[in-house]
């Protein structure tokens, strides 16, 4: 970079010089523009020491620039710069030191967002032109403000605000425009007319439109940007005291749902961006963490996350060509930066987690009751005389501890960001549990000033407990199934588990918590190395590698001795183990160019990615009634060990093109051609493509009256998007071994498990964004609204086929149809109160997404199975022109008064209950979705209020199947107390008939409204005085208290309406897309209630 | 240049090959690929429906048993005839693994033509191949039509291809036809032994394929007992040299399944959890807690008393008290006193890992058959003659009839005895046309418990018609394949 500038910088009207200048005024502002990132922050964070005796200015200047970062921009000519001065200091900031070297000069300066300080004179009068003079103030606060940056409009004609906020510039005439501008703030633009005195005041700019965006492969200002993206920064997620990643995207950006399949800590989340885009394929979004796929967000430590990125339409995702199609989700960790001062930071919380609502059930009166009425085998009811409670039994206070530290620095060629972590989780059913350590280190060094090489890595282990759940046998059914007659051991035989004596092989839940014995460990390391080489300084050459390590073991042991079916086997020993690597190469070439009103940047990538998976599942039961070892080894009989290998191989070409005129027309162009391994070779190329232009309205001159608007783009955008996620070797017709008896002995045995097709290509989805972001009244008001149309075609579809095929699972993967998703979503922010102790923000979002299933290849699909009786039902459907996700059974028009048998409605008259009679009784699709955040600010307190919900869903409660059939000898939901018991009984629980299953039929009895507005996340902070923090060298002191699912409004009578029995990750693709809203005995969501401190040094 | 050189060495990189299954480029390339395919198709036997759903669909669902297991839907609605077409868990996995089956043999006779590997034809082993696959799949084809009636013909099962595997119903005369060109094959192709019983009795040979051809025409609406008769008279005087085993209840005992009497078995190992019989534990081993499933018939147990035949009755059923549940038809209050009988065909239930193997032919089998198409041809004497045959091994009286409707109920009395719980009940009912008139009139109840005492008899109520002697074609088959039309009555 130049570092002598003429003079006449400022002042002259020489063309000659003009051009020069403007150029030297483009390469500074492509400057900015790339080291934007951390620039603001460096000048005050970085702290110097100087010490210099009789030196000129210039001589320290350039001391200055050695030290650090900073850059001098003046006029060799100042003979101000002559002086001498002596200086001594320690431990400065940059403004400390200049305004001690210039108090009282002739000079004044400004710190640019780049680092760069610009030393002018004050001004010079020239007799030929007009004077203009005034103070700038900040207009939230009042004070002045200094280092403003001044210019006449269309001319480089300029100044800089002094340290009172005044300035005074020369302009060619009355005509002229000064605009004011500086960062943070909106700038303002003024006719000069007849004013000599012009006074302004600069509003902060709320919208934040310099803030940078991260998207595929590098980031680009949030002014900038064309497709759909949603930003969630670190400081919206501070709000939330969380353990999991999930919890911080959840209800904070439009259009992206985080379904929660259970409350266990270990269940983890599942992320639908803008609907589910798929049937049989995996419809989760990619994640990203700095740079690098994974599959893993549950172990990553969310007081990591500096930001997430999420890529909603296929424009933005489109460089991302595999898999793209369910949306990115990019997520960057925090890193240190230059010249930082080392700052230790250290956040600590405890939780207690509660149930927060209890079902009724029979008590062991109204049970006996019921059993009788049943006609149920006699059993000598004194020796069941206990009234247990389950729920009081099994549900329990839980408590957690989390701990962090982190430690981030740097010198003027290396930053640092090392952090560790401990969280020890309880649920809130009995032995239920997850422990998790992390630690990360991101690094990276300039070896010169063109080139930078750096790493990002974190290792995290994690150990849970879990409990079975979403299940006839889960620990959920069984509190409500469990008789109460009985408690937990059995009172003849102490070292059993209380068995139901109507049905003995029904396990009461505190057996079922305990029995198997369960245990997951992982370990895992993911990260990347890269290396960044600037040759020229428009051209930008980065190299990734990046990986994932992850090792697993699962073991579970059932004893032989305390379970029914532990006795049964004589024991059970199971042990899973597994290993997952993967790894990229990305090399990217990134060149930008500015020409006059001409802004490009082009990138090109190649990228390979490899995946790996090995996994062992043994097995033994036969223990001899010993639980010493509890290991598959001593096992009399031994499964046969089931070893899965598999690969995945990716590889892709990428470009894009940003091109921009006058900041005013954005056009964003990817390209990416993706190949991967699922596919044969004639077919496992795909070519994705997008486009999307910006116009920002707000820049064209007949909006400049417009005054009340600040900000106004139109974003439109189309792409296309791919998805190869189904099983491994898709495209092979796979031959499994198994075995069988000849000759007395096992022999080998080989059997067609896949049927092969060759033709199988990408899912391919092509996605319409048309969007509009403003901000209105000084950026207080700011929004951004989407109508987004996607389209699903070539359906990676595991098509039914019929079974005379004679394929396993009668399913054949093949291209095959069609679905559609669009709908409209709004992002809403206002801070509606800025005053200088007491602030109140509002953000909102709210999502309308509307689903429809346009092709099957002309077949329904049944899906969802549940076997509350001995039988698989499958509650949902896929049928085209049909929403994904919509329940299919009978019409249940109440008990008949007479009979107190359900009434089915016998939909074609033809005067029999049958399955033409079964209909769409359901849809689990919520018409809209929405989230709901306000911030205050009060002195040193903080307040948070996060509610969410969800409005105008189905829960298919199957739970109920099992609470209120009142056919065997199980406990009932207190419901049926109310049952019918004679003729004339106005009801709308039927009569008690033993074995009898028709009343539990799949029906509308089951449906219920699963709409829900919850207080998610209540924070309180207290910031503790500065004062006080000084004292003891502390830099911050925060203390807070959050309450999760403080409060619930929903009609919804299960557990909790946060249900997705089938989104669980051991459920198959097909289930977890085709039937949401389904409720099976789900572990609900907890209340808790967390305390914490938050300190840096 | 440097880019073609990088997407070649990209397609390269793309190759991922899988390493823990085979593919059907490259499965069946030796003559070793190839036996282990025929092993597969073997390998269906340990499937759902050969374990014991046959057992369940022929002895429950007629009069020898009561479905137990606590009244799950799937076996009482089996039990009583009102299987609902939708139900798509348990009725659609018959057709499906019989179809598999299928498809297995289906596979393996067209790759077979394309291997090269000289070893294939040393003593003749492909032409054998060619006949056990045939064997196996006219097995699957015979049970197929005795459930379903006629049913769709698929004879390459290697495509999704809508426009192929749509394929509608053949008729039922027509799947008999495929069954005999297939057993055809077998008879030609098949030895009569393989030199080595343990293999013999688990691999079709000439003799299984006699004795299928010989209930096939049999079972047949189009029936020819004359060829019955013939297919017989073949297995009895095969060179393998098939005999009554003496003693009927070393047939069971868990410790003689590879002897004379056996045609063909399915064999198990005891504790091998990849080759053990897991389903005696559905009908044995009360001390576990589950109900068990296909409980003996208070009419069966009936018949073996009314006959005296103390012998087989031993054999097949065992009567046990303190039992962990109470049975609707046997111990309405869960009474520890009362005696509850289970089906004790297979007698070692070894925490589900039986060694107990199945008969899928054996003698006395085509010998009970070959009195029913003697007294068919109107051979009455002969038909006795060869009837006490089965009677004199366990120790009855030799009986006589007095015409050919007499004896023709005496041999239909004389099978469900000999071969309860072996899945073969059902066929002989409607073989002999009289499956609704003993459903109806078969005086079945069940009991519930009030107030610790048994509830006064509720008689079973068995809705059967002729249309219901098959079953309905499985609802989402019908939604795979538009081109099915359900059986009448459904």
């Amino acid at each position: 970079m130049k570092k002598y500038i003429d003079e006449n910088v400022f002042v002259t009207t020489e063309t000659f010089r003009k051009i020069l200048l403007k150029m030297k005024f483009t390469i500074l502002l492509i400057f900015i523009a790339v080291i934007q990132v951390s620039a603001s922050v460096y000048s005050q964070e970085t702290y110097l020491n100087l010490s210099v005796k009789d030196k000129s200015l210039r001589d320290v200047f350039k001391l200055i620039e050695k030290e650090s970062n900073f850059r001098f921009f003046y006029n060799d000519e100042f003979t101000e710069l002559d002086r001498n001065i002596n200086i001594d200091i320690k431990d400065k900031k940059i403004d400390d030191i200049l305004a001690m070297i210039f108090t009282g000069s002739e000079v004044t300066y400004r710190i640019l967002e780049n680092n760069i300080i610009v030393i002018t004179p004050f001004s010079k009068t020239l007799p030929q032109q007009l004077v203009i003079q005034g103070k700038v103030t900040d207009a939230t606060s009042g004070e002045p403000l200094p280092g403003v940056n001044i210019v006449v409009e269309g001319t480089s004609i300029g100044t800089i605000s002094g340290e009172n906020g005044e300035y005074s510039i020369e302009v060619p005439d009355s005509r002229s425009v000064l605009v004011f501008s500086f960062v943070g703030m909106i700038s303002q633009k003024i006719v000069v007319g007849n004013q000599q005195i012009i006074n302004v005041s600069l509003q902060p700019d709320l919208a934040q439109l310099e803030e940078v965006v991260v998207v595929g492969y590098g980031a680009q200002k949030k002014k900038d940007v064309t497709g759909a993206v949603a930003v969630i920064s670190s400081k919206d997620m501070e709000a939330r005291a969380n353990t999991q990643f999930g919890n911080s995207i959840e209800g904070k950006a439009a259009g992206v749902q985080v379904i929660r399949p259970s409350g266990q800590p270990q269940a983890g989340f599942s992320i639908r961006i803008r609907g589910t885009s798929s049937i049989t394929s995996a419809s989760d979004p990619l994640y990203i963490v700095d740079g690098v796929q994974t599959y893993s967000i549950n172990e990553i430590n969310p007081a990591d996350i500096e930001s997430i990125s999420v890529l909603k339409d296929a424009s933005s995702a489109a460089i991302y060509g595999s898999s793209g199609a369910n949306g990115v989700v990019l997520i960057t960790t925090k890193h240190g930066s230059y010249n930082q001062k080392t700052r230790v930071t250290f956040n600590s919380s405890m939780m207690t987690s509660q149930a927060w609502k209890k079902l009724s059930v029979l008590n062991s009166e109204q049970f006996k009751d019921l059993a009788i009425e049943l006609g149920l085998p006699s059993i000598d009811w004194s020796r069941y005389s206990e009234n247990t409670n389950w729920q009081d039994l099994v549900f329990r206070n839980a408590f957690t501890q989390n701990y962090q530290l982190a430690v981030t620095g740097g010198d003027n060629k290396t930053s640092y960001y090392v952090s560790g972590s401990a969280i020890n989780q309880e649920g809130i059913v009995l032995n239920n549990s997850v422990k998790r350590a992390t630690f990360k280190i991101n690094f990276d060094h300039k070896v010169s000033s063109f080139f930078k090489v750096g790493t990002n890595l974190s290792y995290d282990k994690w150990t849970d407990i879990p409990v079975p759940e979403n299940d006839r046998n889960g620990v959920i059914t069984r509190l409500l199934t469990t008789v109460p007659i009985i408690g937990v051991w059995d009172k003849d035989n102490p070292a059993h588990y209380a068995l139901n004596p109507f049905i003995p092989d029904l396990e009461n839940p505190v057996s079922t918590v305990y029995q198997p014995e369960q245990n997951y460990k992982n370990n895992r390391f993911h990260g990347n190395v890269f290396a960044e080489l600037s040759p020229l300084k428009d051209l930008k050459f980065k190299s990734l590698l990046g990986f994932e390590h992850s090792n697993g073991i699962f073991s579970s042991f059932l004893n032989p001795i305390q379970t029914r079916y532990g006795r049964t086997m004589d024991g059970i020993a199971n042990e899973g183990d597994y290993e997952y690597t993967y790894w990229v190469t990305e090399n990217t070439l990134d060149f930008t160019k500015q020409i006059n009103d001409h802004n490009i940047s082009v990138l090109a990538g190649f990228i390979a990615s490899r995946e790996n998976s090995h996994s062992v599942w043994l097995g033994s039961h036969g223990f001899g009634g010993s639980s010493a070892i509890k290991t598959v080894t001593p096992g009399t009989v031994q499964n046969v060990p089931q070893v899965s290998i598999y690969e995945k191989s990716h590889a892709a070409f990428i470009a894009r093109l940003n091109y921009s005129f006058k900041d005013k027309y954005l056009i964003t162009s990817n390209f990416r051609a993706d190949g991967s391994g699922q596919f044969s070779p004639e077919n496992r190329w795909g070519y994705f493509p997008s486009f999307s232009a910006g116009w920002r309205i707000s820049k064209e001159e007949f909006f400049q009256n417009i005054t009340a608007i600040n900000d106004l783009k139109l974003r439109i955008g189309w792409g296309l998007v791919g998805n190869d996620r189904a099983n491994p070797y898709a495209w092979y017709g796979l031959v499994s071994p198994a075995f069988y008896v000849i000759g007395g002995n096992l022999v080998n045995a080989s059997y067609p498990s896949t049927l092969e097709n060759s033709a199988l290509r990408w899912e391919k989805t092509g996605q319409l964004n048309i969007g509009i972001d403003a901000a209105i009244l000084n950026s207080r008001i700011s929004f951004s609204a989407d109508y987004y149309n996607k389209k699903t075609t070539d359906l990676l579809l595991y098509v039914p086929i019929p079974a005379s095929v004679g394929i396993p699972d009668n399913t054949a993967l093949q291209n095959a149809g069609s679905l559609q998703n669009k709908g409209f979503e709004l992002q809403f922010s206002s801070k509606n109160i800025l005053k200088e102790h007491f602030t109140w923000n509002t953000d909102f979002n709210i999502n309308f997404n509307r689903s429809k299933v346009l092709d099957v290849v002309g077949t329904v699909m049944h899906t969802g199975p549940i076997n509350p009786a001995g039988t698989t039902y499958n509650l949902s459907i896929v049928k085209a022109g049909e929403p994904l996700g919509i329940f299919y059974g009978y019409i249940s028009d109440g008990v008949d008064p007479e009979t107190g048998m359900i009434m089915y409605r016998d939909l074609n008259s033809d005067g029999s209950i049958d399955d033409n009679d079964k209909t769409i009784i359901g849809n689990a699709n919520p018409k809209f979705t929405y989230g709901l955040t306000n911030s205050f600010s009060f002195k040193n307190f903080t307040l948070d209020i996060f509610l969410q919900g969800v409005q105008g869903n189905d829960i298919f409660n199957a739970t109920r199947i099992l609470t209120e059939s009142m056919r065997l000898g199980m406990n009932q939901s207190a419901t049926v107390i109310n049952r019918w018991r004679k003729p004339g009984d106005k009801t709308s629980i039927p009569k008690a008939i033993k074995d009898d299953v028709t009343n539990s039929n799949i029906s509308t009895r089951y449906i219920e409204d699963g709409s829900y507005l919850r207080v998610k996340s209540v924070t309180l902070g207290y910031k503790l005085p500065e004062v006080f923090v000084t004292k003891f060298k502390i830099t911050q002191f925060m203390v807070f208290v959050t309450a999760e699912n403080l409060l619930t409004f929903t009609k919804y009578s299960g557990f909790d309406p946060e249900v997705s029995a089938f989104n669980s990750s051991n459920m198959d693709n097909t289930n977890k897309n085709t039937a949401p809203g389904v409720d099976y005995g789900t572990y609900p969501q907890s209340r808790d209630f967390i305390f914490g401190i938050n300190v840096t040094f | 240049m440097i880019l073609s050189t990088l997407l070649f060495s990209c397609q390269k990189f793309l190759d991922d090959v899988p390493q823990t299954s085979f593919t059907s480029g490259n499965a069946y390339r030796s003559a070793n690929d190839v036996e282990n395919a025929l092993a597969g198709c073997y390998n269906i036997f340990y499937y759902d429906y050969y374990q014991w759903e046959n057992v369940m669909l022929s002895d429950n669902r007629s009069d020898n048993a009561y479905p137990g297991g606590g009244g799950e839907d799937t076996f009482v609605d089996e039990d009583q005839f009102q299987v609902p077409p939708s139900n798509s868990h348990n009725f659609y996995q018959w057709w499906a693994q019989l179809y598999q089956g299928i498809a297995r043999c289906n596979v393996l006779l067209e790759k077979i033509n394309d291997v090269k590997d000289p070893q294939i034809d040393v003593n003749s082993r492909r032409q054998q191949i060619i006949g056990e696959a045939s064997f196996l799949r006219a097995l699957h084809y015979f049970n197929l039509v005795k459930l379903y009636g006629g049913v769709p013909l698929e004879l390459k099962s290697n495509t999704a291809d809508p426009a192929v595997t749509r394929k509608p119903r053949a008729t039922e005369k027509q799947v008999y036809d495929q069954i005999v060109a297939d057993l055809e094959i077998a008879l030609s192709n098949l030895p009569d032994e393989y030199g080595d019983v343990t293999i013999d009795k688990v691999r079709a040979t000439k003799g299984a394929a006699n004795a299928l051809l010989a209930k096939v025409w049999a079972q047949r609406e189009d029936r020819d007992y004359s060829k019955v008769l013939q297919y017989c008279n073949a297995v009895i005087s095969s060179p393998a040299g098939y005999q009554l085993l003496p003693s009927y209840e070393k047939l069971f005992d868990g410790s003689n399944y590879y002897n004379q009497e056996a045609i063909m078995i399915i064999p198990f190992i005891e504790g091998n959890w990849s080759a053990s019989n897991w389903a005696v534990q559905l009908y044995l081993a009360p001390e576990d807690g589950w109900q068990k499933y296909c409980v003996p018939s208070k009419d069966l147990v009936n018949a073996y008393l009314n006959e005296g035949d103390f012998v087989r009755m031993r054999a097949n059923i065992i009567f046990w008290t303190n039992i962990p549940w109470a049975d609707e038809n046997w111990s309405p209050c869960g009474n520890p006193t009362d005696s509850v009988p289970f089906n004790y065909k297979q007698k070692h239930p070894a925490g589900w890992a039986s060694g107990d193997c199945y008969y899928i032919l054996r003698l006395a089998d085509i010998l009970t058959l070959k009195a029913e198409a003697q007294n068919e041809l109107n051979d009455l004497p002969g038909a006795i003659a060869t009837l006490n045959l089965v009677r004199a091994r366990v120790g009855l009286p030799n009986i006589d009839a007095a015409n050919k409707e007499d004896m023709k109920r005496k041999i239909l009395n004389e099978r469900r005895l000999e071969l309860a719980f072996e899945a073969h009940r059902w066929d002989d009912l409607t073989r002999a046309g009289v499956a609704t008139d003993v459903m109806t009139s078969l005086n079945e109840y069940k009991y519930t418990c009030e107030n610790g005492t048994p509830s006064a008899p509720i008689k079973i109520n068995y809705r059967v018609d002729k249309n219901h002697w098959i079953m309905p074609i499985p609802q989402p088959e019908i939604d795979a394949n538009p081109n099915l039309v359900q059986n009448p009555g459904y």
